[in-house]
Parts: structure tokens; C-alpha cells; sequence
């Protein structure tokens, strides 16, 4: 053997010397095959003195017996079945550790008898998709909430029993609790009372990881865009597979509502960051979009809904990704290629040129969008049209195909299916005409998804007359100066009072920073309640106005108040 | 995903603590397929009464040995002729199977058929490896990781062939 020595760590020299330890071989090194003398580096001098000495060697047939024999030893034989042998023990070895995880914890047995489980807090959009779900798979589901709402009456609908309050009688005939995180004074007594029957309970975040580990998973998280990106990825699916399930924290038109029950292998969910349960989660593919502080506390007392400090979320943040097998995230953050380093299959995309997914000569329009789709191994990129506006879609529909390339699905099957997809409910959401303007409703609440939304908005070429209502005290009080920058994209602001959502007032906190801010920065601004500013745009509206509603409180009902009148004038 | 418990490798490949724990060996998959000496040689149109040294360069590799194993073997002929005329021993006429990779294929034949010495000496583009191995007595390779199970698989059935034969 004359081993390659300009090989990585001259490995070749250690292989050969293997070889030669055991006696079935011999090693000439390459550097004793130069006649030393021959000090010119263009001189071709090589002396043959020690390869001649090795191959007279062999050459006599005790000496190459031996050495066969001893190769012999080291024979690799049957090392292709040996690797498909361990592949398939590893992959049943998995299957079986997931089996015992869920007849530890009970949820296999439940599965079994289809039993009746109650979900307290059914109202909120994480757990009406999971109660949907598992109705929708046979068992018996009813559930309580604190106030009437949206989703309270479409369940009813659905023909899910739902109460209103909390009472230890809802217990009657049940076998499992499903909460979420919060407990307040309101439940306690019904939680209290679960506890003395002897209830099974789980946290909406635990029944949640036992459905990640049943199928094959792709949990989908991130500041941002995680909505659209699982919006998007399901589409694809829905697309190739119609078994495939879906769970998500919007309403999703293509399927009338934020679940599908399949009975395929995929689960394709969308990933709450704001409960630090999420890090229970073991994905088979993790998607991270972006991350930037949000629902972080910081000095406030408020606990529900955030994490003490970024850095905490940070934690979390790194436990669920190295949960799962595959970690997909977006390069451009360079806060996500820290969190890849040392997950062992890590894959990124983005527009840096260094993704294994890159996306490139992008195109953004006043109504559409498009990009090329670079992926691995690829002689030529994918062009993507989108029916989506903004880069932000972009980054979106990026990670959702790097998922479907990751999954095997075809990805021009994959472009076609985006190609038709029109968003997730309350993401630049077009609700109708009036007079000529265009009236769109968005979920945009933080500064970076404001800038997003209004860059976007502003391409359309219309005037851009933003309805904007700050979500939470502790945001606003953390993040209003940013909020108004953002908003001053708008052609005209219109600030609402802030939507608390439950929490509790923080003093000086108010919209007042940010109209006083937008003033300060030279903006047409003024503030409004829902009525005030619904009936202002009614008498001011012009056909050339895009008019957007921004956040994730009520103040969609604007565009709502709006568009009626629009039925009224048509009644009348 | 195949899995690996050399150190070095699995601090490269960073897998944590747990994982590098589970990790089991394999050897590495090779073309295993080994076939009656007299067969391949037949097929490779080679001589079964012979010693028959394969030369295989790979490809990054192939250059230098393309040079300094035709050397040798000349000084190696040189020796087993003097060797022949003092002991007056019948002696296995010893030919060289050479792999020199597709774009030194001509070059080479051209450099060796200027000396009678090479009328022994074989060259070959790319050779049939299967063929290659079972045909062969000796061999002379690089130590790629692929090299080296492929060399493990060469059975003693094949030297006792040659040179009882």
C-alpha cells in the first residue's frame, strides 16, 4: 500500500498502517519514494528502492499466504446486510420506545376505550384544534370556558358539549382533564376536584407531544410566520397526501378550520412558543423560523403567555430542537445558527448563499410573488410562483418546501400546490371592497411582522390607512417606540386603545406613547376606539385606500363594522 | 444513517454523549463479490499460470503510481532474471494488471510499449474490480477507506491457486 499523504489528517497512512499491524500488508510511504538528492521541484527522481523491496516480498507464496490469512480475520463480509440489519433494528427500537412512553402515561389505554375527555379552556385556538382532533378520531369530548366566543359557538356547532364557567360538575362521567398552562382562581375548584376524583389530567401542551409521537411530526415554530409556514407546508401535503393530519393556531380556509384529523403517518403542527411546554416536544423534523424576544417578562410580574428573559425562552428553544431528529432553521438568523451548532442533522435555508436550501432572484410584487428554489444536489433551482404578497411569504414558502424535499414529497408538486395557496385567516387577509378600497385584516402585533405586513401593503401602490391596535401592556410597554417606527410605514395611523387580553394594566402604559410617537416622527396619526375609527373611515374612505386592521385583538371588527355598512347601502 | 465509534469521527460528526453511546460499528459496504480465480482470469484474458500483481491507483492517486510502479517492476524483472540464471529454476511469469485511470490509459501504454521489458505489463483505463480482485495474487493500491475491506476480502483460495497451478 502507498497511502495518498495528502489526505485529510493523513489518514491514509493510518489506514495502511492498520493493515500492516495485523499483518496483511505492507506500507511504502510515499516521502521514501524521493530521491532526497534531487533537491529541484520539478525533478522527477523517485527511487523504487523500498517498493521493490515490499512486492519481492510478496512474491513468494508462504509470505502472501500469511497475509492473506491474517486479512481474512478483518474480512468485512455481509457488511451491506449488517447495515440494513441495524438500520431496521434502530427504526423498531424507535417505534417500541414510543409505544412504552405512551402505555406509561396511560394515553395508550385511552386510546383503546375512546374514552371522554374534557377540555378546560376549550375556546383558545390551540385547544379547540386538539379537541377537534380527537373528536374527530371517536373519543368523547366536551369542554368548558370562561366567556361565550367565536370558537365556543363554532364547536357548539360541531356538536361538542361546551359549558360556560368552571365547575367541579363538568367532571361527571369524565376520564381525563385537558388543561392549559393557566390556572387562575376561576378553575381552581374544578382542577381541585379533578385531582380528589382521581382524574387522569394532561396539560394541552402533553397531550400534544403523545399525538407528535404517534405520527411522524413536523412541529413548526418561531417568532414569526409560523402560521403561514405551517399554513403552507399542510397545503403541500394536502396537496400529495390527503391523510396527512394538520394542527394549527389560525383558521386555515383550504380546510374550513385550524385542524385535520388524517389517518396518515404526517402530522403537520404549528409550534406555540409562548408556552415553554413546547420543549416536551419531540418533532421529526423542527422547523424554526425566526426568533426575536417576545412574550418575554422582563421585569413584569405578568407570567402567563411569557418567559422570564430571552434567555430562558433561548433554553427552551434549544431543548425542542434537540428533540428532533432533523432541525430545519432559517440562516439569516444568525441567533438560529447558534441554536443548530451541534445538533447533528441541522439544515438551514434562506437568502444567505451558504443555506443548504437557498432562495434566490426574488421577486416581490404588488400582487404576487416569486423566487428560485435552491436545493441540495439540484443542477437547476425551482421557480416559485406565490399568490402571496411580501418577502416574508417568501422566507415562509422556503421553509415549507425545504420540509417536502426533507419528506421526499415532489417538490414541482410541491411549487404547484403554493402556487394556489391564498393564506392563513387574519394574515393579510382580504375581507372585501368598499367604495373602491380594498379592505384587508392582519394578525401583525409585533414590530417586525408590522414593518412586514406594511412593506407589503405599500407595494399594492394604494394608500395604506392602518387601523393599529397594540396587543398586551407588557409588549407595548416593552416594544412601543419599535411599534410606532413600524407603523409609521402607513400613510395614515390609526391607534386604538390597548387590547390586554386578560392581562392586568401596567401604570403609564398606554397607546398615548405610541400616537405621541408617531407625531414626534412626522406621521398623519390619530386616536380612535372601534367606533370612532370605523365611523371615521366611513365618511373619509377614497377607492384608491388600502385599509388594514393590525393585531391580534378584536380590531378586525373594524373592517367587520365597515364592510356591514357596505350591505346596509346594498339592503337599502 | 450509518453509525461510527471511532472518537475522532463522532467528535467531528458532533453527536452528543447519548447518541455516541448508542452508535454501533459496521464494516464499511463494499462490492464483496469474489469469483473463481480461473474464471476471472479467463475473462480478463490473463494467463492462469502466472503471479499476477493488480495495480490500482483510485483517483486522486493514480498519478503517482502510474509512474513509480513501472519502475519498480522493471527493477524487479531485472532481479528475478538474474535470479533465474544462477538458480536455473523454473520461475511463474509475473504479470502486472494496471488500473491507471481513464485519462493516463494512453499516455502510459504509449510510455511502456517503448520498452520490451513491459511486454508483461497490462494497463487498463478503469478495470471490472470484481474481475480484478479474484484475478489477482498481489496488489498494489493507495489506503482509501474503500481500499482497504476490499483487500480484507481477498481469501487464501486464490494464492494457493496460483501457484500450485
Amino acid at each position: 500500500m502507498l497511502p495518498l499523504a495528502a489526505q485529510a489528517d493523513n489518514h491514509q497512512l493510518y489506514n495502511a498502517k492498520a493493515v500492516e499491524a495485523l499483518g496483511a500488508g505492507k506500507v511504502v510511504e510515499q516521502k521514501d519514494c524521493v530521491n532526497k538528492d534531487c533537491v529541484n521541484k520539478d525533478c522527477v527522481n523517485d527511487d523504487v528502492t523500498k517498493l521493490v523491496e515490499a512486492w519481492q516480498g510478496f512474491l513468494d507464496q508462504t509470505e502472501r499466504e500469511q497475509a492473506s490469512q491474517a486479512a481474512k480475520t478483518q474480512s468485512p463480509a455481509g457488511a451491506a446486510d449488517l447495515c440494513v440489519h441495524e438500520l431496521e433494528n434502530f427504526l423498531a427500537t424507535r417505534v417500541l420506545d414510543k409505544g412504552l412512553k405512551i402505555a406509561e402515561e396511560g394515553v395508550f389505554k385511552m386510546a383503546e376505550a375512546k374514552a371522554h375527555l374534557h377540555f378546560m379552556g376549550i375556546g383558545g385556538i390551540g385547544m379547540s384544534a386538539l379537541a377537534r382532533w380527537f373528536a374527530a378520531d371517536g373519543y368523547q369530548v366536551s369542554g368548558c370556558d370562561q366567556s361565550e366566543s367565536q370558537e365556543v359557538a363554532a364547536l357548539r356547532a360541531e356538536g361538542i358539549e361546551i359549558a360556560i364557567g368552571h365547575h367541579p360538575a363538568h367532571l361527571d362521567s369524565v376520564d381525563w382533564l385537558i388543561s392549559t398552562m393557566a390556572i387562575g382562581p376561576s378553575n381552581a375548584a374544578e382542577i381541585e376536584a379533578a385531582k380528589q376524583k382521581g382524574l387522569r389530567s394532561l396539560k394541552r401542551i402533553e397531550l400534544l407531544a403523545e399525538l407528535f409521537n404517534l405520527r411522524k411530526s413536523i412541529g413548526i415554530t418561531g417568532t414569526h410566520g409560523k402560521s403561514t409556514t405551517t399554513g403552507m407546508t399542510a397545503q403541500i401535503f394536502r396537496h400529495s397526501d390527503s391523510s396527512a393530519s394538520l394542527l394549527i393556531g389560525a383558521h386555515l380556509p383550504a380546510i374550513a378550520s385550524n385542524v385535520y384529523y388524517g389517518q396518515g403517518e404526517y402530522l403537520v403542527a404549528e409550534v406555540d412558543e409562548s408556552d415553554p411546554g413546547f420543549s416536551l416536544l419531540a418533532s421529526d423534523i423542527a422547523v424554526v423560523t425566526n426568533l426575536e424576544a417576545d412574550h418575554i417578562a422582563g421585569p413584569y410580574q405578568e407570567r402567563r403567555n411569557y418567559h422570564a428573559s430571552f434567555e430562558d425562552l433561548l433554553a427552551i428553544m434549544h431543548s425542542f430542537s434537540n428533540k428532533a431528529e432533523t432541525l430545519l432553521y432559517c440562516v439569516d438568523w444568525a441567533i438560529l445558527k447558534e441554536l443548530a451548532q451541534g445538533h447533528p442533522h441541522a439544515v438551514s435555508y434562506g437568502k444567505a448563499a451558504e443555506a443548504d436550501y437557498h432562495l434566490g432572484e426574488i421577486d416581490l410584487r404588488a400582487e404576487a410573488s416569486s423566487f428560485n428554489f435552491y436545493y441540495p444536489l439540484a443542477k437547476e433551482p425551482i421557480r416559485v410562483e406565490l399568490a402571496v404578497i411580501g418577502e416574508h411569504n417568501v422566507m415562509n414558502a422556503g421553509a415549507s418546501l425545504a420540509v417536502a424535499h426533507l419528506c421526499g414529497l415532489d417538490l414541482f408538486q410541491a411549487a404547484k400546490a403554493l402556487a394556489s395557496f391564498q393564506g392563513v385567516g387574519r394574515r393579510f387577509e382580504k375581507k372585501g371592497v368598499f367604495k373602491g378600497a380594498l379592505i384587508v385584516d392582519d394578525y401583525a402585533h409585533h414590530p417586525t411582522e408590522i414593518r412586514a405586513t406594511l412593506e407589503a401593503a405599500k407595494r399594492t401602490g394604494r394608500r395604506v390607512r392602518a387601523i393599529l391596535q397594540p396587543h398586551r401592556y407588557v409588549r407595548t410597554a416593552q416594544l412601543w417606540p419599535e411599534i410606532a417606527e413600524a407603523a409609521s410605514l402607513a400613510d395614515e395611523i390609526l391607534v386604538l386603545d390597548i387590547y390586554g387580553s386578560n392581562e392586568s394594566p401596567i401604570e403609564g402604559i398606554s397607546s398615548a406613547l405610541i400616537v405621541d410617537k408617531l407625531k414626534k416622527l412626522g406621521a398623519e396619526v390619530s386616536y380612535h376606539s372601534l367606533d370612532s375609527a370605523a365611523a371615521y373611515l366611513l365618511s373619509s374612505v377614497k377607492a384608491n385606500d388600502l385599509v388594514i386592521t393590525l393585531g391580534a385583538g378584536d380590531v378586525w371588527k373594524v373592517s367587520q363594522t365597515i364592510l356591514a355598512a357596505k350591505f346596509e347601502e346594498l339592503g337599502s | 444513517m450509518i453509525k461510527v465509534t471511532h472518537l475522532k469521527a463522532l467528535d467531528h460528526l458532533k453527536l452528543s454523549e447519548a447518541k455516541a453511546q448508542a452508535a454501533k460499528q459496521v464494516p464499511m459496504p463494499i462490492r464483496e463479490a469474489r469469483i473463481d480465480k480461473a474464471l476471472a482470469r479467463e475473462r480478463l484474458g490473463l494467463p492462469l499460470n502466472a503471479l499476477i500483481t493488480f495495480v490500482m491507483g483510485g483517483s486522486q492517486g493514480s498519478v503517482f503510481l502510474n509512474r513509480l510502479v513501472p519502475k519498480a517492476y522493471q527493477v524487479l524483472q531485472a532481479e528475478a532474471g538474474n535470479k533465474v540464471r544462477h538458480q536455473s529454476k523454473d520461475q511463474l511469469k509475473h504479470i502486472v494488471y494496471h488500473s491507471s485511470g481513464k485519462v493516463w490509459e494512453v499516455g502510459l501504454k504509449e510510455y511502456l510499449s517503448q520498452d520490451s521489458s513491459y511486454a508483461d505489463y497490462r494497463v487498463e483505463g478503469y478495470v471490472d474490480s470484481v474481475l480484478a480482485w479474484s484475478a489477482a495474487d498481489i496488489a498494489i493500491t493507495r489506503a482509501g477507506m474503500s481500499t482497504i475491506p476490499a483487500l480484507s476480502r481477498c481469501t487464501p483460495d486464490h494464492v494457493t491457486l496460483s501457484s500450485s497451478s
